[in-house]
């Protein structure tokens, strides 16, 4: 009877044994399925963070550029006024752009080859300069030259624009991490201080007082100044003997560039400080455009005495 | 005589079933040992699925990313132009400028400066005058310290009939220019 006892509780624990191996083999079975799908869902979820990650950087890229970039329609015509309203209010006595179009840019993006000529103190080019690059235009500068004649500089710059060929917003498009940092950097970049002295001379700028840096007052029009519309028509005579504008340069483009061909060369008149963008026939003072020679002179007539004045670049 | 190892009496029906009972009681004792820690394993893996599972959700909310607004859209678009422009890794101009401020000695004067930034790496060439020769060493040590510059050469240098020296230096800027 004892040994029977025995027999059956030997049996017991074999019974018992025999579950806790298919209890084991299931749970092994169960950790494995929760292994893969664990392994599957640290991928997913990992995916998800970095694309979550992506579209926090690219919206705070977006938000910072709102305040840096003017992104209005660009094309040749508003890239061409902002160039001239930065030379508003600087030392700059001539300028002169030259549009001509550049290809290959892929598909839905068209853009320009710009020749400009400046001709100006140092400070005042570096002043329009820097404006230009604050512009945070897709803008590219290929070559520049910075030549001293006589206490004035002539610069020329040859770079190229970019602009998409449609008014129309593009899908959004893709950015990579490097390029999303790339940006950041780039809208973040501060102002180039004022240059100290005077480059080109033997003589030091600090003989005559030079404001510490940063506690120079900027020459007006930064940041707004392309967003102000350059007058092109109707400034009024002033009340006494018209003042004479004075010629400071001449904008050209490609007639495939300018839709409006009458507008493919353009002068810069200075009238009261402020650039005027004239094409034949515009007003500017008391006076009317009568003749444009691209980068040589512009003729204008009095409005009341039909009298002539042939202007030159200075 | 017979050679052997004694083992004792041989075992009799009640030693098998009491050896048979004890390798039971050590065998359920043994998975025992191996079946819990594996369950808290399993354990431990399921709380991780949850919250992994809770992760998803909150990293993947149901509804999709908020469009974009047309002035974003616009802003984007400008971003790509900027992007592909190459503007973001070029050298401005102005960075030029604040290099040969930073480095020109007081006793040299520039006389033109070209900035080549188009070709595969960009340069510049720089001619100058100076009223020593130190002056101009000075100058090419300066410029060749600065992080922006990877090499300078020193192309001619000549004195005028005034006795001022004049020097054309060319300096490799570093960075490469995108295609």
């Amino acid at each position: 009877m004892r040994s029977m006892r025995l027999v059956a509780v030997v049996l017991g624990f074999g019974l018992a044994n025999l579950a806790l191996l298919f209890g084991e083999r299931n749970l092994s079975r169960e950790k494995r399925a929760i292994d893969v799908r664990l392994s599957r869902l640290s991928e997913e979820v990992e995916r998800a963070r970095r694309a979550s990650d992506r579209r926090r950087g690219l919206e705070e890229l977006v938000s910072l550029a709102a305040t840096r970039v003017n992104a209005g329609q660009l094309g040749i015509a508003p890239i061409r006024e902002r160039l001239l309203a930065a030379e508003r209010g600087i030392d700059v006595e001539r300028l002169s752009l030259e549009f001509r179009p550049a290809s290959g840019l892929g598909e839905g993006v068209e853009g320009s080859q710009i020749h400009s000529s400046l001709r100006g103190t140092l400070l005042g080019v570096h002043a329009y300069l820097d404006r230009i690059e604050a512009l945070h235009l897709p803008l590219v500068t290929d070559a520049v030259t910075w030549r001293s004649d006589s206490g004035r500089l002539t610069v020329t710059i040859r770079g190229s624009v970019r602009f998409n060929a449609s008014t129309e917003p593009p899908a959004p498009p893709e950015f990579s991490p490097a390029e999303v940092e790339a940006l950041e950097a780039w809208l973040d970049r501060g102002r180039a201080p004022r240059l100290g002295r005077d480059l080109f001379s033997f003589r030091m700028a600090s003989s005559v007082p030079v404001p510490e840096r940063g506690s120079e007052k900027r020459p007006e029009i930064l940041e707004d100044a392309p967003e102000a519309p350059i007058a092109a028509t109707g400034v009024e005579p002033p009340a006494s003997v018209p003042a004479v504008p004075v010629l400071a340069g001449f904008v050209l483009a490609r007639p495939e560039l300018e839709p409006d061909v009458a507008r493919r060369v353009l002068a810069v008149l200075r009238f009261e400080d402020q650039p005027h963008l004239v094409k034949l026939g515009d007003r500017v003072g008391g006076y009317v455009v009568e003749d444009i020679v691209a980068r040589e002179s512009v003729t204008l007539a009095n409005a009341e005495t039909g009298e002539r004045i042939v202007l030159r670049l200075p | 005589m017979k050679a052997g190892i004694y083992l004792g009496p041989p075992m009799g029906p009640k030693g098998l079933v009491r050896t048979l009972l004890w390798l039971a009681v050590l065998g359920t004792l043994a998975h025992g040992a191996v079946i819990f820690p594996k369950r808290a394993d399993l354990v431990a893996a399921r709380r991780r699925l949850e919250s992994y599972s809770d992760a998803l959700e909150k990293e993947t909310p149901g509804d999709a990313p908020r469009e974009w607004s047309l002035s974003e859209r616009a802003i984007l678009g400008r971003l790509r132009l900027i992007a592909d422009s190459g503007a973001t890794s070029a050298i401005a101009p102005t960075d030029v400028l604040r290099l040969l401020e930073d480095a020109l000695p007081d006793r040299v004067a520039l006389v033109e400066v070209s900035f080549e930034a188009s070709a595969a790496r960009p340069s510049l060439t720089l001619d100058a005058r100076a009223e020593r020769a130190e002056d101009v060493t000075t100058l090419q040590e300066a410029i060749a310290s600065s992080p922006l510059v990877s090499a300078t050469e020193l192309l001619s240098e000549r004195r005028t009939r005034v006795g001022v020296l004049s020097v054309r230096l060319k300096v490799d800027l570093v960075g490469e220019r995108r295609p």
